[in-house]
């Protein structure tokens, strides 16, 4: 397959989750997301972030071919979606690890999924381990393990079958800022050194500028793409690049940016 | 995904088409279809001669003494057995020594099929009522005071630590704390008793009785007369999906005023 | 290079304060008695005082028999070849109903999860049968199925079905949604989402409706053996020893089957719940 042209790419996206129910109990349709319009390049770092009910995770879930949008049109490599695909590595909030398998099985479990389960292929998932400090941990049990090493399996997990795309929602959501921030490290050079295209939904703006080479700013519901304000810094980052000013006015503006969308919706 | 609407509706008309032809499938064949099984005799009887037994003609004098008889037994020996179970869960609950030394026997008295009890409640206490509500009072006894037991023991330690740095005395945390918290245990105990004891007491009487569900069944049984024999066992479905009702009725109220988180 | 080992954190190691509190004799030796002693020291004093009231006060031996008696009538030769028969033909009815009952209801609690229409269809049905007290239906049974093993087995494996069919049920169907739409997302199909997901979720419940199931197998042998007057096995032992008012011996009886359900239900499932445990275990 030919890797010219966009890794993503997003048009006109609009989703409505459907109401329920009839007469005095009905639910009534929620519009999500709204004229979202996106491409995502190959080998590109790419956050998401905005309030809360943004649709988000929505967005992310029609590129994983999870939900299928109300109108407009998703591509990935090209390709319109139709469904899942092979060639995507997710990695959600939960880390949704199967609690009767060890580290190492959770992680072939969509190399399993996607034929059979090769040498090359636990070599890989070693090496992922390895560079995601759990070298050791691989015939440990979920239970076992800390919700950052569980997370941390998580991403190797969607890295498994060597995936040509990431998609990553909040993955260390859940996890204590201090953790979070380490793991924060770790995913940028777990990325950097597999090259892979990434797509990250955050509501942590912190998060997303000390990752990302874009970062998108939606608004409140139904979501729409705001801004996308690109981080001037170099691909490797560090604990040391979040104390330096540059990354704070970029922090700064993209906060100012969110709240402005904000209030415009909300007076 | 979401389906769009009007396949799912195309769906629901589908199953409800299944479920009605089903329905009238079977009840044609049971009509239909020749009722001697085997050829000796060992019969189904007809759809018609069952409906003409539930109907204005069959023997509701009968039905109805049997079924208060059963229902009685039921509801006296699951008063014993629930009285009993929560006592007995909540003594070996909060004490360690009666738990360790009693638990055991508990567990192996479990795996005894209360049902091979009747035997032996019959020399007790005759043919009446009284040896079916024993048997009832034992098979409701367990599931009870398991659970009620594991109530106590899994009541909240963080309750529990808060109670005490707010200066909460052993007997209040007791009553105010753990005894709430039994609720809803000890009403999943009783879930199952409800159901065990209406069938304990039609086991009992199977066995040995003069009267009720299980004596008119085999009497109807004896007689060849199986189109009461199976009005009677419509009329269980039915006394079934009552005591069910009411017991769902019963967890939505408890369950309103003693939410479990 | 300085890896980020985070130190597994406490719910790694054993937590020791979680662990029964320490026995006031030191040692695994101790500890096991700590366990053994207070059922050992309560059975003892159970039976000595049985034993004495009922010699003190002269009770019939038609109300509570004797331990001593019972023991007399346990190890008797006559007793234990007699009593083995009939255990044996009681839990071979048992197994066979069992394995009946419980394969059924699995496929169908399977077919019923898997299948929206199959369940809108046939879920009526299945609860107009479960409310039914199905003990019930022996007199039936034994009319159509006569008085031997057959009826046994038949009436074993319909009381065994419906636990194992609706813990089946209802385990398929509360399988965490996040796992499975992990799986989905991972281009998992229909068949390896139920193969490699749902199926694994589920044995925790479906094995807790296999033990209940079994239990249920075994009332259903005996109600079997207590209403068809010549299937032999323990419970017509106890109607035999009931008719000649020996209670002595009833007691006996009733203790062997207690023996067999701890069996069967405790050890047995006790071994399928260690052989299955990986699948007991939470994610969190």
């Amino acid at each position: 397959m030919a890797t010219t042209g966009h890794a993503v790419e997003l048009a006109g996206l609009r989703h409505v989750f459907a109401g329920r129910g009839r007469g005095r109990r009905a639910v009534h349709g929620v519009e999500a997301v709204k004229g979202v319009d996106l491409t995502v390049e190959p080998g590109e770092f790419v956050s998401i972030v905005g309030p809360s009910g943004c649709g988000k995770s929505t967005i992310l879930k029609m590129i994983a071919g999870l939900l299928r949008p109300a109108e407009g049109a998703v591509r990935v490599w090209g390709e319109p979606v139709t469904g899942p695909r092979r060639d995507i590595g997710i990695a959600l909030q939960d880390a949704t690890l199967l609690p009767w398998r060890d580290v190492m099985s959770n992680c072939l479990f969509p190399v399993e999924l996607h034929g059979k389960v090769t040498a090359e292929a636990r070599e890989r998932v070693t090496g992922l381990l390895e560079r995601a400090g759990l070298a050791g941990f691989e015939s440990r049990r979920p239970k076992e393990l800390s919700g950052g090493m569980r997370q941390r399996v998580a991403i190797c997990r969607a890295l498994a079958d060597d995936p040509r795309l990431l998609l990553l929602d909040e993955p260390f959501g859940s996890l204590d800022a201090l953790t979070r921030e380490q793991m924060n490290i770790d995913l940028n050079r777990i990325w950097r050194e597999s090259g892979k295209t990434a797509i990250l939904i955050t509501h942590g703006i912190d998060e997303a500028v000390l990752l990302s080479t874009r970062v998108v700013i939606l608004s409140e519901r139904p979501g729409t793409v705001v801004e996308v304000v690109t981080p001037p810094f170099p691909k490797a980052r560090t604990k040391e690049l979040m104390a330096t000013p540059e990354f704070a006015e970029v922090c700064g503006r993209i906060r100012d940016r969110l709240f402005a969308s904000e209030q415009r919706v909300g007076g | 995904m979401t389906a769009p609407a009007p396949a799912a509706n195309l769906g629901a008309a589908a199953r409800w088409g299944g479920l009605v032809a089903v329905t009238a499938a079977l009840l044609l064949a049971w009509q239909i279809l020749p009722s001697d099984v085997q050829g000796d005799g060992s019969s189904v009887p007809k759809l018609d001669a069952v409906l003409k037994a539930l109907g204005p003609s069959g023997e509701w004098g009968a039905y109805l003494k049997a079924l208060r008889v059963t229902l009685g037994e039921a509801f006296f020996g699951l008063l014993i057995g629930f009285a009993a179970g929560v006592v007995l869960g909540v003594l070996l609950g909060e004490s360690r020594i009666l738990r360790q030394g009693f638990y055991p026997y508990a567990l192996a008295l479990q795996a005894l099929p209360p049902i091979a009890l009747a035997p032996i409640f019959v020399i007790w206490f005759g043919l009446g009522m009284q040896s079916k509500i024993g048997l009832v009072a034992a098979a409701t006894l367990f599931p009870v005071l398991v659970s009620t037991m594991a109530g106590v023991a899994e009541t909240d330690r963080g309750r529990i630590e808060m109670a005490t740095a707010f200066g909460a005395s052993k007997s209040q945390i007791r009553l105010r704390i753990v005894f709430p918290g039994l609720v809803v245990p000890i009403f999943s105990g009783l879930e199952i008793s409800v159901v065990l004891s209406f069938l304990a007491a039609i086991a009992g009487e199977l066995i040995s009785a003069n009267a009720g569900i299980g004596v008119i069944l085999q009497v109807y049984q004896r007689d060849y007369r199986l189109a009461e024999e199976f009005a009677v066992l419509m009329i269980l479905v039915v006394v079934g999906l009552a005591l069910a009702l009411l017991v769902r009725l019963a967890r939505r109220l408890v369950l309103e005023r003693m939410p479990n988180e | 290079m300085n890896k980020v080992t985070e130190a597994p954190d406490e719910r790694v190691r054993p937590r020791r304060d979680l662990e029964p509190r320490r026995s006031p004799l030191a040692g695994p030796l101790g500890a096991a008695a700590f366990v053994l002693l207070p059922p050992l020291l309560v059975g003892l004093a159970g039976v000595l005082a049985i034993q004495l009231v009922i010699s003190r006060f002269e009770i019939s031996g038609v109300v509570i028999p004797k331990p001593t008696e019972v023991w007399e009538i346990m190890s008797s030769d006559l007793f234990l070849d007699q009593v083995g028969q009939s255990a044996w033909e009681t839990w071979k009815a048992t197994l066979i109903g069992f394995a009946l009952g419980a394969g059924a209801g699995v496929a169908l609690g399977v077919l019923m999860a898997e299948s929206r229409t199959a369940r809108f269809i046939l879920y009526p049905y299945v609860v107009a049968f479960q409310s039914l007290p199905k003990i019930a239906l022996a007199p039936v049974c034994a009319l159509w199925l006569g008085f031997g093993l057959t009826m046994k087995f038949s009436f074993a494996a319909m009381l065994a079905f419906f636990p194992v069919l609706i813990a089946t049920l209802s385990a398929l169907s509360t399988v965490s949604e996040t796992r499975l739409e992990m799986a989905t997302a991972f281009h998992a199909g229909r068949w390896q989402r139920f193969r490699r997901i749902s199926l694994p979720s589920a044995v925790p419940g479906i094995v807790s409706g296999l033990e209940i199931s079994m239990a249920f197998a075994l009332i259903g042998a005996i109600v079997g053996e207590f209403v068809a007057p010549s299937a032999g096995g323990l419970g017509q032992l106890l109607l035999t020893y009931s008719e000649a008012i020996n209670v002595a011996a009833e007691f006996s009886v009733l203790v062997v089957l207690m023996l067999l359900g701890v069996l069967q239900n405790k050890i047995l499932f006790g071994l399928v719940r260690l052989g299955t445990r990986r699948f007991f275990e939470s994610s969190r």
